[in-house]
């Protein structure tokens, strides 16, 4: 008895932890939960976050490229290879140039499952981003990836768990 | 203790013959001198190279070996194994669970001292026996228990004090020694662990005073009563010591040196590696600190004078790089102190050499121990019972059911905690994955708690906060760092941890520690461009643009189809031609060719010329090369140059179809006068394959010949592309030919016809 109440233990405490996590539905959602829980009190990333509750007054539900590249600049620090500043495209075109957001799509909405896959890649080191393969995101992060692919940024390297 | 007799002594018939392996180990044993044993011991704990991760688990082994020893004339009470079979088994914990949740690794020691305090671990000495030389044991030991726990507190940093008080207690205190000062050497063993302060000699010097005085003193109280044997058990710290010393002095004299100390310290598995990598923000932690920040300057000269392995001498290379001869001689430790039977002490032999092949992976290294615990069993099951009136050793029949249980659980723990362990991580890939992270930090830490080798959950852990500190400034990248050095304390190096390491540390801006790791990194994994290309970023920090082109160059040697990405990373910085041109000393000519064609689009027209004229000086260079030599010329205005280059070109008699289309169209494209350009597009018809030559390619063609006033000439190209789609008789026979022959009849009227071309969409 005293066993079954163990195993009865550990199956209760382990469950809830392992749940599947609730998921946001829109992308402007998602991104300023994503906002709130990553950025904290930054006073930049609060900053930012008012820009897109703005948005979220005018526009859609979804956030365009446009405005995600506008989010992600800054946060990256990547401002300084704006050149031209008052371009409103400028920050999407440094993030194309960087090939993590598409060519042509500035004002598309981006789905959930998209923007998840951008943030994620988008905040490794930038000289993972430089290898020509898209398979810089680790294994865990990249489920479509085959596993030969993703063995991974190091390539050839069994290591990486 | 007489094995031979021993076996006498159980049936009275002669030892059987048994054959290979054991019987040689039998006939050795036989003929052992007395001091082997010691020397075995000794050369075993001096040579394997990872000893110094585990004084507590061979701590747990000396201990379990003292009864044993002793056993053939002492009757121990049965109750006495419980607390030695805890005791082997915590260290493991300890280890595994170490530094993660230290405390948690503390709470089983702890236990285990108020087990030998309160418990039964007390020998039942021979009831004859008279205790003399005594003086004042107790008063030894409470200054040895003292001492050591100041030591253990961090309060006094050097643990030499305290080994030595301690020693005394235990040498004067004769068999009577209390189960105290198990609590004081626990407590001195633990302590180098804790405060980061390994000092091998200091923990062999107290694993040795233990394990031999303890031996000597049972030993000898058990053959002659009342006398004291502590001879050896006196000398053994500074025998160590000295043996010690020694002993690296033969294999490599040039140990004593700075330098080649700090790249032997280098080759040494383990624990030595967060010291010899300088990573002195570990001072930084509470508990871990004081240790780390008084060696860190050590890390940061073997950081700087990296060398490689080489340089120490073959013998120490080899004797480091296996640590299976001191398992071996453990085997034959055991196999001479401890009178097991056969079954048992193959299963010694088996268990070292399984953990032989894989020193480097801290899996495997519960092998021996684990082997010891069958071995046990096996030797219980056969024998059961301990007797005093047999001469040979009898383990206990409640051993047997405790080893048994000891390992049933071990296992059963090792799998439910991995199993917990790997639904954690699979819930933080999750929630990574959807941007929850600081739930997913949450996961990976319960994961790393869990688990009994948490690389894995490390290694996650580590990249999410890695990449949250690159968007959150507060966050701070430390987080980051601490996992991947757990990973290094657990002597499992492997080149991502290092790669990681040292993004971090340019990330922190330390680029010189980060070159310093990106160099073990390459040695690791020297076929990694994504390490090569973080390097050469490095050293483009660091002004150092020389050793930056080469790390690119090396890494466009793996991948060329990274020379683009990295000349621009180079371009940035320097329009030097030569510095440049170092990305390409051992590319191929298509490399070079591109690399030319990127001077070019990079603004640097002359080196691109000089490029291309090297490329081009041998008497018949490659005709792609000339062609694109052409349209780079073309590209900058210097047409007339690449219309030389390209008639020349298509004068050669041995080029082929292809290049020659190739060539005309370039010529089409840069050819300033209409009926050059006319001509060429004759030339593109007549070359062009049958399945290209349809309506809108005509059009494409013969348009800006129509629009230059040259209708004849474009009436031309689409009879001719006429004529060639008839004159190909299997074209003919199909219905989508004729359907293209009908299609191009009509265009040719309506041109003939006059009128302004109507050029039907493609």
């Amino acid at each position: 008895m005293g066993r079954l109440g163990l195993l009865l233990g550990l199956f209760a405490v382990l469950t809830p932890r392992c749940a599947d996590p609730p998921k946001a539905k829109t992308s402007r959602e998602t991104l300023e939960l994503f906002g709130h829980h990553a950025l904290g009190q930054a006073e930049q990333g609060n900053r930012l976050l008012a820009e897109i509750a703005q948005g979220a007054k005018n526009d859609s539900a979804s956030v365009t490229y446009r405005e995600l590249a506008r989010f992600l600049v800054p946060i990256l620090g990547l401002q300084y290879r704006m050149r031209n500043r008052n371009l409103p495209d400028s920050p999407y075109q440094i993030l194309v140039q960087m090939e993590l957001l598409p060519k042509n799509s500035a004002a598309r909405p981006v789905s959930v499952e998209d923007l998840e896959r951008i943030l994620n890649r988008a905040t490794l080191p930038e000289t993972e981003l430089l290898l020509p393969h898209h398979a810089p995101l680790p294994q865990w992060l990249a489920p479509e990836a085959p596993a030969s692919q993703v063995a991974s940024s190091l390539e050839g390297k069994k290591h990486h768990p | 203790m007489n094995l031979t007799s021993s076996h006498a002594a159980d049936g009275g018939t002669a030892p059987r013959p048994i054959p290979g392996l054991v019987q040689a180990w039998n006939i050795s044993r036989r003929k052992l001198p007395v001091g082997l044993r010691e020397v075995a011991v000794v050369s075993w704990l001096l040579i394997a190279p990872d000893v110094a991760l585990y004084p507590s688990a061979l701590l747990g082994f000396a201990l379990l070996l003292l009864p044993f020893s002793s056993a053939s004339q002492v009757s121990i009470s049965p109750r006495a194994f419980l607390p030695l079979l805890l005791f082997l088994l915590l260290p493991s914990g300890l280890l595994l669970s170490w530094p993660r949740i230290w405390w948690t690794g503390m709470v089983p020691w702890l236990l285990f001292a108020a087990v030998l305090v309160l418990g039964p671990w007390k020998p039942e000495y021979p009831k004859n026996q008279v205790i003399t030389g005594a003086s004042r044991p107790e008063l030894w030991a409470g200054l040895s228990v003292a001492a050591s726990i100041i030591h253990f507190a961090g309060l006094m940093q050097d643990g030499f004090p305290a080994v030595l008080l301690a020693s005394i207690a235990w040498l004067r205190s004769g068999p009577n020694r209390s189960a105290i000062q198990f609590v004081a050497w626990a407590f001195l063993l633990l302590s180098p662990v804790v405060h980061g302060t390994l000092s091998p000699s200091l923990v062999l010097m107290g694993m040795l005073s233990a394990l031999l005085a303890g031996a000597q003193a049972l030993r000898a109280t058990a053959h002659r009563p009342g006398r004291r044997v502590l001879a050896l058990g006196q000398w053994t710290p500074l025998l160590v010591v000295a043996g010690h010393l020694v002993l690296l002095g033969i294999l490599d004299p040039r140990i004593f040196s700075d330098d080649s100390a700090i790249r032997a310290l280098q080759q040494l598995d383990g624990w030595w590696r967060v010291q010899v990598a300088g990573l002195q923000d570990l001072a930084a932690h509470p508990w871990l600190g004081p240790g780390v920040y008084s060696v860190s300057f050590l890390g940061d000269q073997a950081l700087s004078s990296l060398s490689p392995p080489a340089e120490l001498s073959p013998a120490t290379l080899f004797l480091l790089d296996h640590g299976w001869i001191g398992y071996g001689l453990m085997a034959l430790f055991l196999r001479s102190i401890w009178p097991v039977q056969r079954r048992a002490s193959l299963w010694v032999v088996l268990g070292s050499l399984a953990v032989a092949p894989s020193q480097q992976t801290a899996t495997l290294r519960l092998l021996p121990w684990l082997a010891l615990l069958l071995a046990a069993s096996g030797q219980c099951q056969q024998r059961g019972g301990l007797s005093i009136q047999n001469r040979a050793p009898r383990l206990p029949g409640p051993m047997a059911k405790a080893a048994a249980w000891t390992v049933a659980t071990l296992l059963f723990i090792i799998g439910v905690k991995s199993l917990a362990s790997e639904l954690y991580i699979a819930a933080g890939d999750d929630l990574a994955r959807h941007l929850q992270w600081p739930r997913a930090v949450d996961r990976y830490q319960g994961a790393t708690e869990l688990a009994f080798w948490p690389e894995k959950a490390l290694h996650r852990l580590s990249d999410l906060e890695l990449r949250w500190a690159r968007i959150a400034r507060d966050r701070g990248v430390l987080r980051a760092e601490r996992p991947l050095l757990e990973i290094l304390t657990r002597g499992s190096t492997d080149a991502w941890t290092l790669y990681r390491l040292a993004e971090i540390s340019r990330y922190r801006g330390r680029p010189q520690r980060a070159s310093s790791l990106f160099a073990w990194a390459e040695r690791l994994q020297p076929q990694s461009a994504l390490i090569r290309i973080a390097a050469g970023h490095n050293w483009l920090d660091l002004r150092r643009q020389d050793l930056a082109a080469k790390e690119f160059r090396i890494a466009v040697g793996i991948r060329p189809s990274l020379l683009p990405r990295l000349f621009h990373a180079l371009r940035r910085i320097s329009i030097n031609p030569a510095l440049l041109g170092q990305l390409i000393l051992d590319a191929s000519l298509e490399d070079q060719v591109i690399y030319a064609e990127l001077l070019a689009g990079s603004g640097l027209v002359a080196p691109a010329l000089v490029e291309f004229e090297k490329l081009t000086a041998n008497p018949s260079p490659p005709s792609w090369v000339l062609l694109r030599y052409a349209r780079m010329l073309a590209g900058r205005n210097r047409v007339s140059l690449a219309l030389e280059i390209l008639h020349g070109l298509g004068q050669r008699p041995t080029i082929g179809p292809r290049e020659k289309l190739d060539i005309f169209q370039e010529l089409l494209a840069f050819e300033p006068s209409p009926k050059a350009r006319a001509r060429a597009a004759l030339e593109i018809v007549r070359l062009l394959p049958y399945r290209d030559l349809n309506v809108a390619v005509l059009s494409k063609l013969a348009l800006p010949i129509l629009i230059s006033g040259l209708p004849e000439e474009a009436h031309a190209l689409v009879k001719k592309a006429i004529h060639r789609l008839e004159a190909s008789g299997h074209l003919r026979k199909s219905l989508a030919a004729n359907r293209r022959i009908d299609e191009l009849r009509e265009l040719a009227r309506k041109w003939q016809t006059g009128g302004p071309p109507q050029v039907p969409a493609p």
